[in-house]
């Protein structure tokens, strides 16, 4: 129980090269009490039936002499008392094992969720929305449930253990003869394989397409107006098409593996029918024992059945695990900002777009100190925004020297966190939900006050037509209907505004505003919130104010 | 109107596709079931001849039968297993493509856009997920274990009529519990759906808004957030579990049940001497094979409850929220002319009135700017001309039609939208700028590039070939206007709608933006949104918005002192 409200653990990196079993093992012990609770419920749900058998045959026995004797209709009781026993328990069973696969289905969730949102777009993994939604989603449940065959293999072995010492002391000639039966756990091997292989098409597939679904819905506007939206829905359907097929035969393999050992219990029954036939002729093998033999024989199978899947399924959970660490991999949880002075200068020397996709930029040098507003201007696709995002450590791209009362900070993120920077920029996420919300990013510290101080700076006042629901009216993620472009920006604008900072980075927040309204904002905010204002714009009533104007060439122009 | 669409209806529809693969799981399903009931009565006469004065010969031959009848049964259960899943996933893709066509083609665009977008992908893959993996793996077993057990029963009639009479009632006693279960897990599992929905859809947002939560310190709060929603969803998920998997400890209890009335009345016969031992082992056996599928059923039924709650949800996505199929007019052939007569509008859910009484006039081949402060209407004005929403209150006419009646063909052959949410797509430059359409020369797309000073396009590795978009190149944002923009050049339409198509770019590629509307405007009628003055200059008209109503139109010198002085934009 306590387990469920730790936060997520601050692996470090080095955790992650142990590989998948002492990925579960780690986790296994992380819900220890919860798991060691389902362990033993269930070894009690699959260990009646054993001994139910063992009365049925003890029961058949008695029953050839003495049919109605006290003593056989005390065999039946304890058999049909055993099973509604295992009936009473089953609930509890399920519950428990529901619990644990779904907190620790949550844990890689929050820590994927944590380490995701903990690193820059640049930063982290490139890849989709829909890819990092998809593997959230479905990779961490794969990994869960397969933590929950585990404890099923502890259980399921012990008992089986018991399971043959009861046969062996039975008839031990008939118990060596089921052998063969185990022979198929190397059949198993050869199929695990091809079954890993063709999990790891059908996720990459699946990742593939929940990306390109999420392409289409958001350029949905554009595809409707301009009559391509037919166009996307067939080569989707193609994409569909082309996915079945491989999900098709994965299922296949997985269902020969499994089919595999759930037949077996037809050969063993088969087997112990051949072998006993002489036995039976000659006495020294009853009819109990063969019910026993029988009991078993369905038991036993049902067992290897479980392995076999669980092969199966290790194979696809070593996948998932890989998909979804990817998304954690290199991430370290919990790293405090850096301690330093506040800011009495910053000195950005040679600061220049390098490597990454774009062109390089004629390297900027500036000095600011609080109070100052700095102007970045220049011609699109000379990289200002990637240098802001540079800046800040949002971007790896970019080299030279970023210096914070002398220390040098350039591509240090942990440094660049409130309350050290407030960011906005042009094209800003928001989540589905109340302006509150969007606000208060979960920052008890963000009261009404403070939001609505930063509101009326950006000329958003609750209650007005802009926002008629005051501060719960309600924000769309994707690009919302209430919203225009201009009040997106100033939504950005204010959620910066709403937490302290020395340094605002602003990247082009004014380009959809009116002329009167972007002069009010830029007359309004470097007063009211004196800090280092570095804004990318093109507004020339911030250029006639601005301390500092700096134009971004493309490098060699 | 749509018709009603229910959740059977969509099964049927997606399973019209794969009909001869479901006849053929069924009878391969058929056979191995054969096989399975025949296991016991085989038994029972080895276990009588074994008891009876025989030879071993007889037992052997009767052990080798058994192993001819397993083997057959394995080879049809797989089979079955093959044939099944490609009929189930047949299935869900069919239903798959059908909500996602829809969704895309059908719901509103404002719909659509102002939805998060992994509550869609949750709609479009999840759902289809849970009905393919329902069908493939529960759908024909649970029809096959319906028929097993009822063959049991049947054979267990036969032989021991006291024992099948008990047994039955219990049957109908725990098929009615079943039903009851059904029920109450299908609405569980569909609220619990719903709220996982939501869940993802907040996760998904905020990876989206991962670069702006990061500086602001808000780095850690999806993830706290998740952790909350995430112990609310497992409260509610496992009450929906655990409510569908009580039917497996309920077959427990009547399999306990019944094996005691069955053994019961066996051993009152077998000691007056009405049965065989052989027939009380064959009991035992057929109620033994009794538990196996019903315990699968119960997760099975786990299984069926998602699908049915899976294909509830489809239906509900196929019938909700669908736009009221227009008129479907054409427009008129030659140039065309705009208008809006007396035109209110609210947005659908909201009481504020964002237009009131507008009417404006634009003569075919002529130029309209709409200026106004932010959040004066502006582009609600530009959503309504391009039919994205109907006014509540008199007219907007494209060429005399009403602009949400206009025919998509029609309208995408005839009018070019340069959206300020210009998204560009993970495809090639050429797809991106051609929009899609492979018969457009190179050369062509080049022309249109260089026209609008995009020489950088040139200078790329993979020139036309670069993959842009999510996991391509990362272009800036006035890199990515330029692209839509020459997607919109390229098309020779008579009608040109632009909202803010100039706010990203600057000064120096805006003067030549500026140009280029100038020449477009000369053989086309033009309807732009836009903020800066020097964009106006190209305009015959300019209308000025406040809150929601057309303040003053101003013309030739007005437009010029409008120009000089920005300022009075905002009057």
């Amino acid at each position: 129980m306590t387990a469920s409200t730790a936060p997520p653990p601050a692996a470090p990196e080095q955790a992650d090269r142990g590989g998948f079993v002492r990925a579960l093992a780690r986790l296994g012990v992380a819900f220890a009490p919860l798991y060691v609770c389902t362990l033993l419920v269930w070894t009690v749900v699959h260990g009646l039936p054993l001994v139910v058998g063992y009365a049925i045959g003890a029961l058949l026995d008695r029953a050839v002499a003495a049919p109605t004797d006290a003593g056989t209709w005390g065999l039946l009781a304890l058999a049909v008392g055993a099973m509604a026993a295992r009936a009473l328990v089953l609930l509890p069973g399920l519950a428990l094992d529901f619990t644990l696969i779904f907190r620790v289905s949550a844990r890689l969730k929050e820590r994927a969720v944590a380490a995701t949102t903990g690193r820059s777009s640049a930063r982290g993994p490139r890849l989709s929305g829909g890819d990092v939604l998809n593997r959230v989603r479905d990779d961490s449940d794969e990994v869960a449930e397969f933590l929950g065959w585990s404890a099923d293999f502890v259980y399921r072995t012990v008992l089986l253990v018991i399971a043959l010492v009861v046969l062996l002391r039975t008839d031990w000639v008939t118990t060596l003869a089921l052998a063969p039966m185990v022979g198929g756990l190397a059949v198993a091997g050869l199929l695990k394989r091809r079954v890993g292989a063709l999990a790891d098409d059908t996720r990459a597939r699946q990742g593939h397409i929940a990306g390109r679904i999420t392409d289409v819905l958001t350029g949905i506007r554009d595809l409707r107006l301009g009559g391509r939206v037919d166009w996307h829905v067939e080569e989707l359907s193609h994409s569909f098409g082309l996915r079945r097929g491989v999900q098709a035969r994965h299922q296949m393999y997985t269902d020969l593996l499994s089919g595999l050992f759930r037949n077996i219990v037809m050969f063993g029954t088969a087997i112990v029918l051949v072998v006993v036939s002489t036995r039976l002729v000659g006495g020294g093998f009853t009819i109990g024992d063969l019910a026993l033999f029988l009991t078993y024989v369905g038991w036993l199978s049902e067992q290897i059945f479980f392995f076999g899947r669980a092969v199966a399924r290790h194979q696809n959970a070593k996948v998932s695990h890989e998909r979804i660490g990817e998304l954690w991999r290199g991430f370290r949880a919990d790293r405090p900002v850096p301690a330093g002075p506040p800011l009495t200068e910053l000195t950005v020397t040679g600061l220049a777009r390098r490597g990454g996709d774009g062109p390089g930029s004629e390297p900027v040098a500036f000095t600011g100190r609080p109070g100052d507003v700095v102007l970045l201007t220049g011609p699109i696709g000379t990289g200002k925004s990637t240098l802001l995002r540079g800046l800040i450590g949002l971007d790896p791209a970019v080299a030279g020297s970023v210096r914070w009362n002398g220390r040098e900070v350039l591509g240090d993120a942990d440094w660049w966190r409130s309350p050290r920077v407030g960011f906005a920029r042009q094209g800003a996420g928001f989540v589905d939900g109340t302006v509150r919300d969007n606000l208060v990013l979960g920052d008890p510290a963000v009261d009404e006050a403070v939001m609505a101080r930063a509101l009326a700076a950006v000329d958003l006042a609750p209650g007005s037509p802009e926002l008629p629901d005051g501060l719960d009216t309600p924000v769309g993620a994707g690009g919302a209907q209430q919203l225009s472009g201009g009040q997106r920006q100033r939504l950005a604008l204010a959620r910066m505004l709403c937490r302290p900072a020395e340094v605002y980075v602003v990247d082009d927040c004014d380009s959809s505003l009116d002329a009167a309204t972007a002069r009010a904002l830029w007359r309004t905010l470097p007063v009211r919130w004196p800090g280092l204002w570095v804004v990318v714009s093109h507004n020339e009533d911030l250029a006639a104010v601005a301390d500092r104007v700096i134009t971004v060439r493309k490098a060699g122009a | 109107m749509t018709s009603t669409v229910t959740g059977r209806g969509v099964l049927g529809e997606g399973a019209r596709h794969v009909r001869g693969g479901i006849w053929g799981a069924f009878a391969a399903l058929a056979v191995s079931l054969a096989c399975d009931l025949a296991g016991p009565l085989l038994v029972r006469a080895y276990v009588d001849d074994a008891t009876g004065a025989t030879t071993t010969g007889a037992l052997v031959g009767y052990a080798l039968g058994y192993f001819g009848v397993a083997a057959v049964g394995v080879l049809a259960g797989l089979l079955t297993s093959y044939l099944s899943t490609n009929a189930g996933w047949g299935i869900a893709d069919a239903i798959r493509s059908r909500v996602f066509r829809h969704v895309v083609t059908r719901r509103p665009v404002l719909a659509v856009e102002s939805r998060p977008q992994g509550e869609t992908l949750e709609e479009v893959e999840g759902n289809a997920d849970i009905i393919g993996e329902a069908i493939a793996e529960a759908g024909f077993r649970v029809v096959g274990n319906i028929a097993l057990a009822v063959g049991t029963l049947v054979i267990m009639f036969t032989v021991v009529p006291q024992a099948g009479l008990g047994i039955t009632l219990l049957v109908v006693v725990v098929a009615f519990a079943l039903v009851k279960l059904t029920n109450l897990a299908v609405e569980r599992w569909e609220r619990a759906r719903e709220r996982k929905a939501r869940i993802f859809g907040f996760v998904g947002d905020a990876v989206a808004a991962r670069d702006d939560l990061l500086p602001l310190g808000a780095s850690g709060w999806p993830a706290r957030r998740l952790h909350g929603d995430l112990r609310e969803l497992l409260t509610a998920e496992r009450r929906a579990y655990v409510g569908g998997r009580a039917f497996w400890p309920l077959t427990q209890l009547f399999f306990a049940l019944s094996f005691g009335i069955g053994f019961g009345v066996g051993l009152q016969l077998l000691g007056q001497g009405g049965i065989t031992i052989g027939t009380l082992t064959m009991i035992y056996l057929y109620v033994d094979r009794l538990r196996e599928p019903l315990e699968d059923m119960s997760s099975q039924v786990d299984l069926v409850q998602r699908l049915l709650a899976a294909l509830n949800l489809a239906a509900r996505s196929l019938t909700g929220g669908a736009e009221p199929e227009g008129a479907r007019r054409p427009l008129p052939a030659g140039p065309l002319d705009v208008r809006f007569a007396d035109v209110g509008f609210a947005y659908p859910g909201s009481d504020a009135r964002v237009l009131h009484g507008v009417d404006l006039v634009v003569p075919a081949g002529s130029a309209l700017g709409v200026v106004g402060r932010t959040g004066a209407g502006k582009s609600t004005v530009l959503n309504l001309l391009c039919g994205l929403a109907r006014p509540d209150q008199g007219r907007v006419l494209i060429g005399g039609v009403d602009a949400a009646d206009v025919d998509p063909v029609s309208f995408a052959a005839r009018v070019s939208v340069l959206s300020q949410r210009a998204h560009l797509f993970a495809a090639t430059v050429r797809e991106n700028v051609t929009f899609f359409d492979d018969t457009v020369p190179d050369a062509e797309v080049h022309r249109v590039l260089d026209e609008l000073g995009a020489g950088w396009v040139r200078d790329l590795p993979d020139g036309l070939d670069t993959v842009v978009g999510t996991g391509g190149r990362a272009l800036s944002e006035g890199e990515a206007q330029v692209l839509a923009g020459a997607r919109v050049m390229l098309r020779h339409s008579d009608l040109l709608i632009v909202d803010e198509g100039t706010s990203r770019l600057d000064p120096e590629t805006e003067r030549g933006w500026t140009a280029l509307l100038g020449r477009l405007a000369e053989d086309r009628t033009v309807v732009m949104v836009a903020h800066r003055a020097a964009t106006l200059s190209a305009m015959d008209a300019v209308a000025v918005v406040v809150d929601g109503r057309v303040d003053d139109v101003l013309r030739g010198a007005d437009i010029t002192a409008l120009a000089e002085k920005p300022e009075e934009l905002s009057r």
